[in-house]
């Protein structure tokens, strides 16, 4: 052959062996992709827009609108465009034609879900992190509170990664159902969100009783947990395949035209 | 796959055994309002190239999907290496390799990506897989586009990713379906020869496709399927042949130096020879007998006769006009 070939395939060992394959693709496929690459610039492209109009303004109602303008912008990042990006063309995975491929691969629905969920997560802590220079910024030149905003950027994070597992369960639908349940998901995201910071809240009133902000970890957990296996349970249940069992269930039309093709098959 | 033990060579696979490698035993696929396949029987055996033939609809897709255990026979047995594909379809997958009609492709991702990916899946690590990957990217001749992105691949590309990626896990028996559909006669020709060197490393390889000229070329069994049901399993020559025998004449281009009339004159007067065409410089003659023999005899009669013969060509049959008249034998029993 030709061209010299890529130097990455004469590694004896490679780090990567140990990660899921899915992680691998999708993190691949993930970082290169217009969302993520314009999804992230765009946020710090913004944030600096917004930190700087902070530092400058000086009326409260212009602080308070700025305030909420950046929370939103990190919202609508890690709730609504990184974990459901898929919601509506759904998962390319998922195609019929591609899916197939996977289940000749042996490989595990949980295992799919597991790698393409922690890509999602991998994307959404790059741009977490991306946020924290802003968050000292705010904390040395505005003054904010950085253990409460810390403590709101993890709530969003954390929400997102349920998101996720659900944007990911959404878009393994048939298209149908896909459209349906997105337009729900949508303001049921933002309706979990409220309620999550309100539950925040309510623990940092009350910061020194840790076993509160136990609680809502807990709640957390669960909810992440339920997630994670009814969207565990959809992907294996598609690798189950073929699932086909109208065989066992044959009428006796059925069972005589096949009987009067064995027969002619036979004969010929 | 056990992923620890080091992947065999793709030129791995044994030799010859009387016993068949694939067994396929009265099967049927009945789908709500749609009889795809009526109780078909066939046996293939290691090393062969079969070709899989029948117009669209006739239940070649339905049948391969069922050999690569990604549909469930309504009745029937289907074995690959003795393991039944519904009760071990696990043991199947690790023995067949598919490659489907239609391959999707994936977004940002490059030719090595997108194999490297399917490597991974199929629990090949570190030195091995970069080895595998490396021999089906030359074996495919995919090593110059390893960097382009698959939505930018031709079709022609898009075929020789898809078959190298089925070639990964070396698998010992391989189905194509509609491998070579829409590709150009360059491509089509990368194909065949990419065919026949895995039947050179003695790989089973099971080929579907509508074009019947193209699998002739490069297939040792032809398998004929028709509303479901197989009606020829033979190889293209015995096909040829068997037409003829069965009161198909064969057509014979003859060119003369002068006076073209004559030869459609001295047909009808020796028995056996029927004009079909008469032509500027000749004729196109159908004769009864297709052995070499009486041939031989005929032309000497002809120059013996005082035609100037120059040139007498025996038209190969196409293989499209054996199966034509071989259905239409079938309809008619």
């Amino acid at each position: 052959m030709t061209a010299a070939f890529p130097s990455t395939l004469v590694r004896e060992s490679d780090f990567s062996d140990r990660l899921n394959p899915f992680l691998v693709k999708e993190l691949r496929q993930g970082l290169r992709s217009r969302v993520f690459v314009f999804g992230l610039t765009g946020l710090q492209t913004a944030l600096a827009f917004v930190t700087m109009a902070r530092i400058i303004a000086e009326d409260v109602p212009t602080t308070r609108s700025l305030d909420v303008f950046y929370w939103l912008l990190i919202g609508t990042l890690l709730h609504l465009i990184l974990p459901l990006r898929d919601l509506f063309k759904g998962d390319t995975d998922r195609r019929k034609e591609n899916w197939e491929l996977l289940i000749v691969t042996l490989q595990s629905g949980d295992g799919v879900l597991w790698g393409k969920w922690m890509s999602m997560i991998s994307q959404m802590l790059i741009c977490w992190l991306s946020i924290l220079p802003y968050e000292l910024l705010r904390y040395y030149i505005v003054e904010h509170e950085i253990m409460i905003e810390l403590l709101g950027l993890t709530v969003l994070l954390v929400n997102g990664m349920v998101a996720s597992l659900w944007g990911l369960l959404v878009s393994s639908l048939p298209a149908a159902g896909r459209y349906i349940t997105a337009l729900l998901m949508i303001p049921g995201v933002f309706l979990g969100n409220g309620f999550a910071f309100v539950g925040v809240a309510t623990v940092i009133d009350r910061i020194g009783e840790p076993e509160r902000l136990v609680s809502v970890g807990m709640i957390y957990l669960i909810v992440a947990g339920i997630s994670f296996g009814l969207t565990a349970g959809r992907y294996d249940y598609d690798m189950q395949q073929p699932r086909g069992v109208a065989h066992l269930y044959l009428s006796d039309q059925d069972r005589q035209l096949m009987n009067a093709e064995s027969q002619a098959s036979r004969h010929a | 796959m056990d992923s620890t033990t080091t992947p065999p060579p793709l030129t791995s696979t044994s030799s010859t055994s009387a016993e068949p490698l694939v067994r396929v035993r009265d099967v049927h696929r009945l789908f709500p309002n749609v009889y795809a396949v009526k109780g078909i029987n066939f046996d293939i055996h290691r090393g062969q190239v079969v070709g899989f033939i029948g117009a669209n609809g006739a239940g070649k897709t339905t049948t391969m999907r069922m050999m690569a255990t990604l549909d469930v026979p309504t009745r029937g047995q289907i074995s690959i290496a003795n393991e039944d594909v519904v009760q071990r379809p696990a043991q199947v997958r690790r023995l067949v390799g598919w490659m489907p009609d239609n391959y999707g492709t994936y977004a940002n991702m490059t030719v090595f990506e997108y194999l490297d990916f399917f490597a991974r899946a199929y629990g090949l690590k570190g030195k091995d897989r970069a080895q595998r990957v490396q021999e089906v990217m030359d074996f495919a001749d995919l090593t110059p586009l390893a960097d382009r992105m698959m939505n930018a691949l031709s079709k022609g590309m898009g075929q020789r990713l898809c078959f190298g990626r089925m070639l990964l896990p070396d698998p010992e028996f391989l189905i194509l379906d509609e491998p070579a559909a829409g590709l150009d006669p360059k491509a089509r020709m990368e194909f065949k020869n990419l065919v026949r060197l895995l039947s050179q490393r003695g790989k089973t390889l099971f080929i579907s496709s509508h074009i019947l000229s193209e699998l002739g070329e490069m297939c040792d069994t032809m398998l004929f399927i028709d509303g479901g049901k197989i009606v020829y399993h033979g190889d293209a020559n015995e096909l040829r042949k068997g037409s003829a025998a069965n009161g198909t004449r064969m057509a014979i281009d003859i060119v003369v130096a002068d006076r073209p009339e004559a030869i459609s004159e001295w047909a009808s007067m020796n028995p056996g020879w029927t004009v079909v065409e008469t032509r500027r410089d000749g004729a196109r003659l159908a004769f009864e007998a297709d052995d070499p023999q009486s041939i031989a005899a005929a032309l000497r009669k002809m120059i013996g006769d005082g035609l100037s013969v120059i040139d007498f060509h025996r038209e190969e049959r196409r293989l499209e006009d054996a199966f034509v008249d071989m259905i239409k034998d079938k309809s008619k029993a």
